[in-house]
């Protein structure tokens, strides 16, 4: 057995016991203990999401982490997940009417809210089995929001996966009912561009934050409003309206100066933009159409492989 | 909006679909965490670039974004609804203002006419005994003092007055009833005792400053066929008349007086809306035990079967001796109704019940 000299045990316990106070607050004011979760329990879920969302964070941002979590909705997810019955009894009284009410907002439609509530009901209770036990989805929520919202974001998700089944499995009489057989065939634009406008556009979008190509795709891709964008990001519509604005005209002028540096003139820039005044026809919901959805970060850098949304 | 390139939406889209869908995802709880502006900046970065090239996430994204958020985010400056809260409470607070502030005003209006009615009456008390005007204030017939002095003179009347006995000629004979009219002879002139109601409101009214101004109502108030004796009596006592009489008061600024019975069985009187009172006498044999007043129409019965009846606010009185089928009257009156001035009732201690139509005139024992 090595010998710990006794300086340097003393520097690895202070962060042990810096986290062991962590844990013995957060359990208190949890209220696991009421829900059925033990503190060994309550601390191996919060190891668990450390270790996935913080790894080699120190102590001290540790704790900070643990701090920021939404820590009595995760204790009674886990307490659910886990098959307390105290939990469910408080998780139902607490979230079964929203669960509708979300529904019913994400589908816009009675019948299929309810249809995706039964089904998100079916996954947090826990219908597959895994090495021969139940597993709830509700065992994947780590309290980085709330829970209320992690349920919405299940059921968007859910929702959008079976949009793109049903795609998927339309019938032919479905598709001859809505006129597709007697669609013209799209003709393919044969786009004749610049190859130096096209680079000078991609650099120009390359150089733009997460957040402007986030607006544009959102406003020029997939058609949302300005108060669609606005509510995802959390800032009034007129602020988006600014943006795009403000993205216009720089976009427009970085293009004009990646084309000057490719050797064009002014005023060849200017003609190359106007020239291409077709109308993009952009087929957002083909792009829904997927196989199958991707494995999210955390999931894949977890290395479960579970599947996400 | 200024117009983005088409260049630009193209290679928007041409990026996207090159890039394919992206193999990562951020799972449900960055999600809800980046709706909910929750993520550190490092992980909102991370999740807007995956957002800005993955058109499911943004779906997502779009549809787990309560609308509760969008109110909690967009300051938007919305009105308060005009009957919340703060505004019953101040309008509370002002309405108590309001109320008190009209309460001490009224107080001190009537403060002041009461001093301008002492003011006046002390004016004409110091006026020499032979002047035209103490002449004029005196014809008007209303002392303008109030107070004790007013008291002293009214109470100073009514026994003055010689009681007179008479039977009203035959109308009602038949009904074997008869009424003894007992007062003043001038009580029996219409336009005497509706010149007393018009005294009574000048020295009620709260204008009482002007005295012309009384003069002028009780000129309105003269009827223009004058009514005399003992038919003008029965006229005054009828229940048109009784209505036009009770109308005077409504037309002028005049308070209706206040009464009430004092434990020896007086009648008093209040022209203040009671803060001062003035005893009336009736009748110097019988104790008051009841009353009924409607506007300036009063009935007092009392003792023995004494019932008087006055229709001038108490200015002068008629005895009334209520008779049925021959027999008067005799127990004493416990209670005295007047919901009208035509329709009268009298409860006796002896438990009799008498009942008039006519305003008075006729009497039936129940």
């Amino acid at each position: 057995m090595p010998v710990i000299p006794k300086k340097s045990a003393q520097a690895a316990a202070a962060p042990h016991a810096e986290l062991e106070r962590t844990v013995a607050e957060l359990y208190a004011k949890s209220k696991a203990e009421s829900l059925g979760l033990s503190r060994e329990d309550f601390a191996g879920i919060l190891g668990e999401i450390a270790a996935k969302h913080a790894p080699g964070a120190s102590a001290k941002d540790l704790r900070a982490f643990c701090c920021s979590l939404r820590i009595e909705e995760l204790a009674l997810a886990r307490a659910c997940a886990a098959g307390h019955n105290q939990a469910w009894e408080a998780f139902l009284l607490r979230y079964r009417v929203k669960l509708f009410d979300i529904a019913n907002y994400i589908t816009k439609e009675s019948s299929a809210g309810r249809e995706l509530a039964d089904s998100i009901y079916a996954d947090l209770y826990g219908t597959s089995m895994r090495d021969g036990q139940r597993t709830s989805k509700l065992a994947s929520y780590t309290g980085r929001g709330s829970l209320e919202g992690w349920l919405r974001t299940v059921m968007a998700q859910e929702h959008v996966n079976r949009y793109r089944r049903q795609r998927r499995l339309v019938s032919l009489d479905e598709e001859s009912e809505e006129g597709a057989q007697f669609a013209t065939p799209e003709r393919e634009e044969v786009a004749v561009v610049d190859p130096r406008v096209e680079a000078a556009t991609d650099e120009a979008l390359a150089a733009l934050s997460g957040e402007d190509r986030l607006v544009l795709a959102a406003y020029f891709l997939d058609g949302r409003t300005l108060a669609e964008i606005a509510r995802t990001l959390g800032v009034h519509e007129s602020t988006i309206s600014r943006k795009l604005d403000k993205l216009a005209k720089s976009l427009r002028k970085n293009i004009l100066a990646n084309l000057s540096r490719r050797g064009m003139s002014r005023r060849q820039a200017q003609e190359a933009l106007q020239v291409d005044v077709r109308d993009l026809r952009v087929s957002i919901r083909d792009r829904l159409t997927q196989e199958n959805a991707h494995p999210s970060f955390s999931e894949k850098k977890a290395g479960t492989g579970e599947e996400p949304g | 909006m200024a117009d983005v390139p088409k260049i630009v939406i193209r290679r928007l889209a041409s990026r996207a679909a090159q890039a394919g869908k992206p193999e990562l995802h951020p799972d449900a709880n960055l999600l809800t965490a980046f709706a909910e502006q929750s993520l550190g900046s490092h992980d909102r970065l991370q999740v807007l670039d995956h957002l800005a090239q993955c058109f499911e996430c943004r779906e997502i994204v779009s549809l787990a974004v309560p609308e509760l958020v969008d109110a909690k985010v967009v300051p938007r400056s919305v009105s308060a609804p005009w009957l919340s809260w703060p505004v019953l409470r101040w309008g509370a607070a002002i309405a108590c203002v309001v109320v008190v502030g009209a309460a001490v005003a009224l107080r001190e209006r009537e403060a002041r006419e009461v001093r301008s009615v002492e003011k006046g009456a002390a004016a004409v008390g110091a006026l020499p005994a032979s002047s035209p005007q103490r002449e004029a204030a005196q014809s008007v017939g209303s002392s303008m003092a109030s107070g004790s002095t007013g008291n002293i003179e009214l109470a100073q009347q009514a026994p003055s007055q010689k009681a007179m006995t008479t039977p009203i000629p035959g109308s009602k004979a038949e009904a074997g009833a008869q009424v003894e009219v007992e007062g003043a002879a001038q009580a029996a002139k219409p336009s005497e005792r509706k010149a007393a109601v018009a005294d009574l409101m000048a020295r009620a009214a709260k204008d009482s400053v002007i005295p012309g101004r009384a003069k002028d109502d009780l000129a309105e108030a003269q009827p223009s066929s004058g009514n005399s004796g003992m038919a003008g009596a029965v006229a005054l006592a009828s229940p048109a008349a009784l209505v036009a009489a009770s109308q005077l008061p409504r037309s002028s600024p005049m308070r209706v007086p206040r009464w009430t019975l004092s434990a020896d069985g007086m009648l008093q009187r209040s022209l203040d809306m009671g803060r001062s009172w003035e005893s009336i006498t009736v009748s110097l044999e019988a104790s008051l035990r009841a009353l009924a007043a409607n506007g300036f129409d009063i009935w007092v019965g009392g003792t023995a079967g004494a019932l008087y009846h006055s229709e001038d606010a108490g200015e002068h009185w008629m005895k009334v001796q209520a008779i049925a089928n021959g027999q008067p009257l005799t127990a004493d009156i416990i209670g005295v109704e007047f919901p009208d001035p035509g329709h009268g009732r009298l409860n006796t201690a002896s438990g009799e019940v008498w009942t008039t139509e006519d305003a008075g005139l006729t009497w039936q024992r129940q």
